[in-house]
């Protein structure tokens, strides 16, 4: 039995949260995902600080980051992770509403592992999350700083 | 006898002369004093005989003609030269104004005796140096209204483009946010299906259908107006196209997309043309894949591709033997979603021939079609010579 990890997905849509949540459920992949509401918030939960103070250390298999959020916005949050020693590894996966030339260039400019763009039919949408997640959680394997 | 007669004579012939020149004349003798002058300058400078004949010159008209230039002319450069040309002298005048006079003067030794005779020839320039004057300040004018218009044009430019470029990103954000509510429709219309279906009678699971079907519909309007969207402001890289290369890769491609069908491929002979590769793909692309849709109901589609070289810009087409259109629709069909046919019949959002006008507009090229309802179609777009 592979042991399965935490997901991190950062979003700040309640439905687009929703929907995600579902889609990974039908391939049981939901009981793992934390969800973060906004970029400061996907720091602090890292970083174990604020409301995550007291939660069990150790870091997510990936991060599944929206690039659209309030306060701090998903390229924000790769900059950050990006120029910190401790999350340099960090997978992180875009998972975006749609293909902007600029935030694609930006975004691997930063070294982003993954650039997803989300599907508006919900099948296609369970297909990418489902291969998403199978993939992250269970096929890849992680760089020996983060395990 | 003789000899006064000859004298008379000379003289006589000398004065008609003087007389019959247009311009004002003066004659002078050695110490500058007029021996004679002709009608025209009594005329022009509206002086009498009685007080100009004998006068030293620079007397006449009470002293008007005492001008410094005037004098160092006489007294310094003639007396070396022995004539002078073109001297440009201006002067205010009592009588007549401000005037701009070409001098031109000769001194000549008289044939009997040894006295000097001076011919001083007068042209008034005054209407004339006016003139030039004015067609320099016009020219000065022109060349001014030229740059200001020149730097308007600019400005407008810049403005546009601006424009341009706002209305470019408000076309994208607004499409880039329709996509995600048009998303949890789509995903709850599918949960609602999926986890109630039970409860759902046949009408309750035909709307939803419909919904899950219209999401769709507007997906791809909507991804559509984003390719649109991008296709206006990606960068062009312009090189040199060969474009029967580009035309066989295309008829590959879409040869591959509709295995199942007959079609007869004519491929004539095309000039390369300046252009960007990837926009000038799309544009056959969408032409020949559009000659492919509407041939559909034929038997056998043929479908001719070909050029003509003009001398601004090459002509290319795409002819087909499809089911055509009215062509008082003609100026419809460029328009970004415009459609002749329903979806029904023939699928697709009308995007296409929007993007093909916007790439060759952006080459700066036009685009334009020739059909007939149920006879076939001819779609023509131009490439400017370099």
């Amino acid at each position: 039995m592979v042991e399965l990890r935490t997901i991190l997905l950062a979003e700040d849509n309640p439905k687009d949260v929703e929907l995600t949540l579902e889609a990974l459920a039908e391939h049981n992949l939901a009981n793992r995902v934390i969800v973060v509401r906004d970029g400061v918030e996907t720091l602090e939960y890292l970083r174990c600080e604020g409301k995550h103070k007291l939660r069990k250390p150790g870091l997510p298999v990936v991060l599944l980051l929206d690039i659209k959020m309030p306060r701090m916005d998903g390229i924000e949050v790769l900059r950050t992770l990006r120029s910190d020693r401790a999350f340099q590894t960090l997978p992180v996966v875009m998972l975006t509403s749609s293909r902007e030339e600029q935030d694609l260039i930006k975004s691997y400019g930063l070294g982003v592992n993954a650039y997803v763009v989300k599907p508006v039919v919900f099948k296609d949408f369970i297909e990418a999350v489902k291969l998403l997640g199978m993939f992250w959680a269970i096929l890849n394997e992680l760089p020996p700083a983060a395990v | 006898m003789f000899w006064k007669r000859t004298v008379t004579r000379s003289q006589e012939y000398a004065e008609s002369i003087i007389n019959t020149v247009r311009e004002p004349l003066i004659i002078l003798d050695q110490d500058l004093r007029v021996v004679t002058v002709s009608r025209s300058f009594y005329e022009v400078f509206k002086v009498k005989p009685e007080e100009t004949v004998g006068q030293l010159i620079y007397d006449l008209g009470n002293k008007q003609w005492d001008i410094p230039k005037l004098r160092e002319l006489l007294e310094t450069i003639l007396p070396q030269k022995a004539s002078f040309d073109n001297y440009e002298v201006e002067h205010d005048f009592a009588t007549i104004g401000r005037r701009i006079m070409l001098l031109n003067a000769r001194q000549i030794q008289r044939v009997l005796g040894k006295e000097r005779i001076i011919l001083l020839a007068i042209e008034d320039i005054t209407e004339r140096k006016l003139a030039e004057l004015a067609s320099k300040q016009a020219e000065e004018d022109i060349i001014k209204l030229n740059a200001e218009l020149e730097q308007r044009i600019s400005q407008r430019t810049a403005q546009l483009e601006a424009a341009n470029i706002e209305l470019e990103a408000f076309t994208y954000s607004v499409a880039h946010d329709l996509r995600a509510p048009l998303r949890h429709v789509s995903g709850y219309v599918e949960l609602l299906a999926k986890r109630f279906q039970s409860e759902l009678s046949e009408k309750g699971v035909h709307y939803l259908d419909s919904i899950a079907d219209s999401v769709h519909q507007m997906g791809k309007l909507i991804d559509n107006l984003l390719q649109f969207s991008r296709t206006g402001r990606a960068q062009m890289r312009r090189m040199e196209l060969e474009m029967n290369g580009i035309v066989q890769e295309t008829v590959e491609s879409v040869i591959k997309d509709n295995p199942d069908r007959v079609i007869e491929w004519i491929v004539r002979q095309l000039p390369s043309v300046y252009g960007d590769d990837a926009t000038v793909r799309l544009v056959w692309m969408n032409l020949l894949s559009n000659a492919v849709k509407f041939t559909r109901t034929r038997e056998k589609a043929v479908i001719e591709i070909g050029a003509k070289v003009e001398t601004e810009e090459v002509i290319f087409f795409v002819r087909d033997n499809g089911v055509g259109f009215e062509m008082k629709y003609a100026q419809k069909l460029f328009g970004v979603f415009q459609r002749l046919h329903s979806t029904e019949e023939f699928e697709g959002t009308g995007i296409g021939l929007a993007n093909v006008h916007r790439i060759v507009m952006r080459h700066g090229g036009r685009t334009w079609a020739e059909a007939e309802l149920n006879k076939g179609a001819t779609f023509y777009f131009s490439i400017p010579h370099n």
